[in-house]
């Protein structure tokens, strides 16, 4: 058991596990100095695309011939999606025109969209490349590095699922798509006395036992085998062992979201729900690197809850019968949900002190869609929506347009749009995770995409402070 | 500048406890590390003492990388001791790699004689085995290898190691052990299949480990599997016995739930050892938490031993694989499926003790029609490269611009040829799967044949072959013949065999027939589209890597890896053929090593980087001469006029039916063939040439040779398995 002095102890070695907020209470209690705050990373990513006039502030006109960077201050945010997030504008930046033509995002980039690595279609579901998110949480790793929550609406089969996140070629990360698993393995299992976090550590620690034994009988490449895997149960029960010490303490508790009574299965439950999670992992403290993804790099949700005309209608904007409109507002009142409950995120660390000012002002939070701007995307430009700062080594409260061809479009009901087209010139959606490495500390001149004829190399400079 | 390679911590240890002695290590001292150096140690005749490897660096090396200049930041004086640090350790591969490339000494200096280079370098060999660096790939000499009079008594055993699961074996392993429970029959392995860059495979011993992540995604795997068999049905007796008698469970029943566990998850009983640490570990868990957690625990627990993840090859010093090990590694060796029901019977009644006995269940292994092929056939994949197709991206204005894809709008044009590249791949894996079948001449029939499977891909997407799928294809297109001849336009694929008429037939399409492509343009797998498009680039052919890929998997030839001094770049010449653009590779520095590769690249400029062949390139003539130097076998060296030729020249080499054998050696054990496994490959090729190149003969030897049937390791150790009984066998 780990008493509080214990832990102001461990605080003042560096070393202690807890929470951002127990941190600085701790350090306001012991007038010490507090090790810098991590920084943290939230990739919310959805299906059928972000379209270019749902991330386009009111009355700026869409198409540019050159770089255009323009403030923030007096414009609006369109309605439909990104509205929700109006209180967090001035963290915000807009970037439109960014070019993912490599990553084949029609019906969702898969592994592409946060690994930037060239693929042919069949790819998408091919592990070849680490992820944004991955390289982001080998940066500064929490007691659990990174957390990949899906949101499979309305499919009660699926509780793992791949698609996005890697940590190389050949390893992928799971996504956790039951919100009562995902909660079961950041708090534990609620409503009964057990500590499943020590009863995984002492199985850990006997299972090593039977490792161990073999060591004698094994060559030398054999035994450094063994020497890994013995090192990563004993990590592992480390982690175990703390997230039972901080569950007898009752700080999961303190954190973690109401269980739930019946696992959630809408999409908009299970959306909530994930959110919810998210944020009470990242304000525990247990992790600093969150990705959310409703499309599963692919075509996942059903829109139960939404809709009943199912995901193929809706995405091709079939009209719904009973709800009379076209499936295209339902995917919108899905995506608009999504950015809801990014602002309640956002919301929910903008109220925890840490440092000089809050846990969001460490946090940076990725909105956009893993099929670039629409359903059949070529990928011609991907619009993106950037929120905070890192300490001010970003830029925000503005719009970034790279050249952009925009015309009117017309759908074939008569709704009609701004859309734009990148200039093949145009930056990769790979120097947004360039410039994403450089704000936390580990500049990397290209991420994943050494061909010499995009524009792959280096942080964006209009993004970066 | 030095590359600098992260060796295994083992090595580093060597290098840490020479680095703390190493003022005390003199010149005598490395000729000490020849005679003592561990058992994989290669010293022989043919390697200098260190005194005359000190004198052989002087006399070549050291006016320019010694003490006085150090050209190209080269020092080699010191060289003549075990490497120290990896830095020494790099800069010993580097001298070698100069050393057997012929770069150094420079054309213009003292040249060694041919047997002193050698003699050189295998001494230097014998310093980097002293601290645990073993040859690798081809490094290990052909010609010692089959020396003819080796043929004596195999002696090499391999060591005592843990093999991880293959990505496959791991989700096999769940489906078949718990067949019916959802989450088993879905999961994904925590890994994938990854060829390792040097040897191409992706299934070596040594070269996998389960680290925190991997640890847990498998920990994610069973939790659901366990919450199932506890709560459902299928658990068994002896488990819902113990969930019923909770804290008051007998001794008895707690020692029948371990055994009951280990016989559904391991497959065999616990040893003694196990049985009391388990049941402990259960009586633990009963009084802390009760019956429910106590049944979880366990299950858990043997989910997570070794042997769930890995094949588990200990050894107490030298001694055969107990029956139930050699069992799975049978089992695992050819499939990716754990011992069938006749192979743990043999295990428990004493019927793999003798080399007859295990060619006898490996025969019937291979022999049974229901046996999935996969693990084999993923042996052609990897040795041959083939499906790295898809890889090789294609633009659109590419496709466009050579009219590949013509009968498809710009914007579907990258699609339908990243399915086309799927097809042809699969359709090589039913080649290949073809000539297993048939089992004669499969080296030369793979190599030789002008046959292909054409259109075998059902669905779209980057899946892996099946061993159900090729059973429903075949019936499914036997016995419905409605669904034949579907094409509304004439496939991409059918085009670039140049089987265009098929369309036109389209009642004479099948997809497990083979169809003959015009005779003398192809010459098996590497005239087919999928190796022809694996070994291309983006926008061009690349004879260089086809060159290697000869070099290394026929000829078993080590080529250097490219000089990092060296900006590989063609001139961008667009009017130019390939060939032309290589003049560049004619440079006297860079021919040493090109001349290996380049004459046996271009041989393939007979066909296009889609794999089309073609009689004109930029409307001239295709040149595709090239020629064969340096393997030292006059039936071998000589020109050729194009790549069918080259091709059929090497498939009549008894040397490339050696390479090929070694290659299988390395894939099947899971690691480096040794000099000391020469007598096994000896014997292993000479079944191959006396069953007709029977693959299966082939593979049945090497299953049967000391490395695949003895482990060492240089310590004592308990051997804590027992072979299950023959009543206990379900």
């Amino acid at each position: 058991m780990i008493n509080r002095r214990d832990w102001l102890t461990g605080l003042a070695a560096g070393g202690a596990m807890l929470s951002p907020l127990s941190r600085s209470l701790m350090a306001q209690a012991a007038g010490a100095d507090l090790p810098p705050a991590p920084q943290r990373f939230v990739f919310v990513l959805f299906e059928n695309g972000l379209r270019e006039s749902e991330a386009q502030p009111v009355d700026v006109p869409l198409g540019s011939d050159s770089v255009r960077v323009c403030s923030l201050d007096s414009l609006a945010l369109p309605e439909k999606v990104i509205d929700p997030l109006a209180p967090f504008k001035d963290r915000m930046t807009l970037i439109q025109g960014l070019r993912g033509t490599h990553l084949n995002p029609n019906h969702g980039a898969g592994y592409g969209a946060l690994s930037g690595l060239p693929q042919a279609p069949a790819d998408k579901r091919r592990v070849r490349a680490e992820s944004i998110d991955a390289a982001l949480a080998r940066i500064a790793p929490g007691l659990f590095p990174v957390v990949v929550l899906g949101i499979n609406g309305g499919e009660n089969e699926t509780s793992t699922a791949y698609g996005i996140s890697a940590w190389g070629q050949g390893k992928p990360i799971p996504i956790q798509c039951r919100p009562e698993l995902a909660y079961e393995s950041l708090f534990g299992s609620s409503g009964t006395d057990q500590n499943d976090f020590l009863a995984r550590k002492n199985l850990l620690d006997f299972v090593s036992g039977d490792l161990k034994q073999m060591r004698s009988g094994l060559g030398a490449s054999g035994r450094e085998q063994l020497d890994y895997h013995l090192d990563a149960l004993e990590s592992l029960s480390k982690r175990w062992g703390k997230l039972g010490a901080l569950k007898d303490e009752g700080e999961l508790e303190q954190h973690a979201p109401q269980p739930f009574a019946e696992p959630p299965r809408s999409m908009p439950d299970v959306i909530a729900a994930q959110f919810d999670i998210a944020a009470a992992a990242l304000s525990a403290g247990l992790t600093n690197v969150v990705t959310i993804t409703s499309g599963l790099g692919g075509l996942s949700p059903n829109y139960k809850g939404f809709s009943n005309m199912g995901q193929h209608s809706a995405g091709h904007g079939n009209p719904d019968p009973e709800l009379g409109v076209r499936g295209n507002e339902i995917v919108r009142r899905a995506h608009h949900f999504m950015a809801e409950r990014t602002a309640a995120l956002m919301t929910q660390l903008a109220g925890i002190p840490e440092g000089d000012g809050t846990m969001l002002d460490n946090t940076v939070v990725v909105f956009m869609s893993d099929s670039a701007e629409r359903q059949h995307s070529q990928g011609t430009q991907w619009p993106i929506v950037v929120m905070g700062d890192l300490g001010g080594r970003m830029k925000t409260g503005q719009l970034i347009t790279y050249p952009l061809q925009a015309r009117i479009i017309e759908n074939g009901y008569g709704e009609t749009r701004e859309a734009g087209t990148g200039e093949p010139t145009n930056p990769t959606l790979n120097r947004l995770w360039c410039s994403l490495l450089h704000a936390a500390g580990d500049p990397r001149e290209n991420f994943n995409l050494p061909v010499a004829s995009l524009d792959q190399n280096g942080p964006l400079a209009e993004l970066m402070a | 500048m030095l590359i600098a390679t992260a060796y295994p911590p083992h090595v580093m240890q060597h290098l840490g406890r020479a680095g703390m002695v190493r003022m005390a290590l003199a010149l005598a001292a490395f000729s000490s590390f020849l005679i003592t150096g561990n058992v994989h140690a290669e010293p022989s005749s043919a390697a200098f003492s260190a005194t005359e490897l000190a004198a052989f660096f002087k006399r070549h090396c050291v006016d320019c990388h010694g003490p006085d200049q150090q050209q190209a930041k080269v020092a080699v004086h010191d060289l003549a001791r075990p490497p120290r640090s990896e830095v020494e350790l790099a800069l010993w591969k580097r001298v070698i790699g100069q050393l057997e490339s012929g770069h150094m000494p420079p054309d213009d200096a003292l040249q060694p004689s041919p047997r002193q280079r050698r003699q050189a370098i295998e001494s230097l060999y014998g310093g980097l085995a002293s601290v645990g660096v073993h040859r690798e790939g081809n490094e290990v000499d052909h010609d010692a290898l089959f020396a003819s009079g080796r043929g004596g008594e195999a002696d090499a055993a391999t060591d005592g190691r843990l093999w991880r699961l293959s990505q496959p074996a791991y989700e096999n392993f769940f489906q078949d052990t718990f067949r019916g429970i959802k989450p088993a029959m879905r999961l994904r392995a925590p890994w994938e299949m990854t060829p390792d860059p040097k040897t191409g495979f992706s299934d070596l011993a040594s070269a996998h480990r389960i680290g925190e992540a991997e640890l847990e995604h498998h920990l994610r795997n069973i939790a659901p599997i366990v919450r199932e068999v506890v709560e459902g049905r299928s658990a068994p007796d002896e488990l819902q016995q113990l969930s019923k008698a909770g804290k008051a469970a007998t001794a008895e029943q707690v020692e029948a739930s371990v055994a009951a566990v280990f016989f559904k998850i391991l497959q065999r009983e616990p040893t003694e050892q196990e049985r009391q640490r388990y049941a402990g570990f259960v009586r633990k868990n009963l009084a802390e938490g009760g019956a429910k957690p106590a049944v979880e625990q366990l299950l858990f627990a043997v989910l997570l031993h070794p042997e769930a993840l890995y094949r588990v090859e200990a050894a107490k010093r030298r001694q055969a694989l107990t029956p139930h090990h050699l069992a799975r590694a049978i089992a695992y060796t050819l499939t990716d499926q754990g011992p069938d029901a006749a192979l743990l019977e043999a295990a428990a009644a004493n019927r793999l003790d003798t080399p007859d006995e295990v060619q006898a269940q490996v025969l019937r292994i291979l022999n049974d029609p229901q046996t999935s092929k996969l693990r084999v056939l993923r042996f052609f994949q990897e040795y041959f490269g083939y499906t790295k197709a898809p890889d090789v991206f294609k633009d659109a204005p590419t496709l466009q611009a050579a009219q590949v894809v013509e009968d498809e709008k710009y914007t579907r044009k990258e699609t339908v040829w990243a399915e086309a590249s799927y097809t042809f791949v699969r359709d090589a894996d039913w080649l290949i799967l073809d000539v297993l079948e048939k089992d004669r001449h499969v080296l030369r029939e793979l190599l030789t044949t002008s046959d292909t499977f054409t259109l075998t891909k059902p669905e779209r997407g980057p899946r892996p072959l099946s061993a159900a799928e090729v059973q429903r294809a075949k019936v499914k297109y036997h016995t419905n013949s409605t669904t034949r001849g579907f094409f509304r336009k004439i496939p991409v694929e059918l085009r670039i065999y140049e089987l265009d008429e098929l369309a036109i037939r389209r009642d004479a399409w099948a997809p497990d027939q083979r169809y003959a492509m015009p005779a003398g343009h192809r010459a098996g797998i590497l005239t087919h589209p999928s190796w022809l498009v694996a070994q291309s680039d983006n926008f061009d052919n690349n004879p260089i890597h086809r060159g290697k890929w000869i070099r290394e998997k026929l000829l078993g030839e080590k080529l250097p890896e490219i000089p990092i001094t060296v900006d590989a770049k063609l001139p961008d010449e667009p009017h130019h053929t390939l060939r032309k653009r290589m003049r560049v590779t004619r440079e006297t520095y860079c021919w040493k090593c090109h001349e290996r590769m380049d004459p046996l690249g271009l041989p393939f400029e007979r066909y296009d980087h889609f794999g089309r062949y073609r009689e004109t390139e930029l409307e001239q003539p295709v040149d595709a001469s090239g020629y064969l130097t340096g393997t030292g076998d006059p039936q071998l060296d000589g020109p050729v006029t194009g790549a069918v030729e080259l091709i059929e020249r090497l498939a009549a080499s008894q040397r490339v039916e050696q390479v090929f054998v070694r290659h299988v050696f390395r894939y099947f054990v899971g690691r480096n063939e040794t000099l000391e496994d020469g007598p096994a490959l000896v014997a292993a090729h000479r079944a191959y040439v006396e069953s007709d190149g029977s693959m299966r003969a082939l593979l049945a030897s090497i299953l049967t040779s000391p490395a695949f049937l003895e482990r060492a390791s240089d310590s004592e150790f308990n051997e804590p398995s027992t072979p299950p009984t023959k009543e206990s066998l379900p």
